[in-house]
């Protein structure tokens, strides 16, 4: 059982009309009594101070601490597996996976006519060497075949000359056009 | 150039595991996540925290996230339900140990420069967590009702009926 004082005031006005009046801009139910009404008066005047700071409070600054992104990107790139470049006897270097995905995002994003890029390792690729897949997001203009192939020997080129490593395949997907 | 893609498309590369699309994403939605885990918990390294945590689940989670509703909606339900398990463990915490300090009575910890923001900031703190929820992503994160409703998982007239009564609780004591 609700009691009377929550949904009305002692005048009998519903405070559900009132608080649609405040925060939802709903026209006043009975402007003539209101002009009049203490009561009524009274509870707009607080509903309004309660208003008045939320649209404060709501427009306040907040910025995110600047480490925040670091952190979360910290996390999960901890995770990653290594790949091994080259191993003797006198020691091995390996790579991270994430190198290697950003020095073939970055070579395609050089070429001029690719918006957007996209690259993952995919599976299968013998020991010593990676596979690749890649999406890319293209301008509209240059012909879509050529530009393709350039994305493709590029990546190709700068992962061998940057990353140490053979590339046997790389999966190429134009997703949209810009 | 790639700061310029839509979140749909750093959405699909994520979900094949691109995290340097993801970062964006990140970088991106950032700022009112992070305001919303702060203007729910009242602290700021709890609010780092939760927002933290939210981005990392979002990250394992992408492969079930289908798009029916816009990354943001869906990063504000994950925050949304760190901040209420937040608030459920640092409660049964001060049950454990009542000698743990609410940081509502911590000036430190109150964020705002006015007098006036900061009574109400704790008044908000003092609301039940299903209705600070609600009122803080209508009011302070300027989701619609329907939007409010999907990020927390309950009826429309239950958003309502929380909103509207946090809505009093405030005016209640505000004149105090």
């Amino acid at each position: 059982v609700t009691d009377p004082r929550d949904t009305q005031l002692a005048c009998g006005t519903p405070i559900v009309n009132l608080v649609e009046q405040v925060f939802e801009g709903a026209q006043a139910s009975d402007p003539g009594h209101q002009a009049d009404c203490l009561h009524c008066q009274a509870a707009l005047r607080k509903l309004e101070s309660v208003y008045d700071r939320m649209r404060g409070l709501a427009a306040e600054p907040v910025a995110a601490p600047p480490d925040l992104v670091q952190n979360v990107m910290r996390r999960l790139r901890r995770d990653r597996t290594r790949i091994l470049v080259s191993a003797d006897p006198h020691g091995s270097v390996t790579v991270e996976q994430a190198v290697i995905v950003q020095i073939a995002r970055l070579a395609a994003l050089e070429i001029e006519g690719v918006a957007f890029a996209s690259v993952q390792l995919t599976r299968g690729a013998p020991p010593g060497s990676v596979a690749l897949s890649a999406q890319i997001v293209v301008d509209y203009g240059p012909p879509i075949p050529s530009l393709a192939a350039t994305v493709r020997d590029r990546i190709q080129q700068h992962v061998a000359r940057y990353g140490g490593i053979p590339v046997t395949a790389v999966d190429l997907a134009v997703e949209d056009i810009e | 150039v790639v700061l310029e893609a839509e979140d749909r498309v750093l959405v699909a590369a994520a979900r094949r595991g691109d995290l340097d699309a993801f970062e964006v994403l990140v970088r991106r939605h950032q700022t009112p996540i992070y305001r919303l885990a702060l203007r729910m918990l009242g602290s700021h390294s709890d609010a780092q925290d939760v927002a933290q945590e939210a981005f990392i689940q979002a990250w394992r989670s992408l492969a079930r996230f289908r798009g029916d509703s816009s990354f943001s909606t869906w990063m504000h339900r994950i925050a949304v339900n760190r901040g209420l398990n937040h608030i459920a463990a640092r409660r049964s915490d001060r049950e454990l140990s009542p000698e743990l300090t609410d940081v509502r009575t911590d000036p430190a910890e109150i964020v705002e420069r006015s007098a006036q923001l900061a009574i109400l900031t704790r008044e908000i703190l003092a609301l039940s967590p299903d209705q600070r929820a609600a009122l803080v992503l209508r009011e302070l994160q300027g989701l619609s009702y329907e939007e409010v409703a999907q990020t927390l998982g309950v009826s429309l007239a239950a958003v309502k009926g929380r909103i509207h009564r946090a809505r009093l609780a405030l005016a209640e004591a505000m004149d105090k």
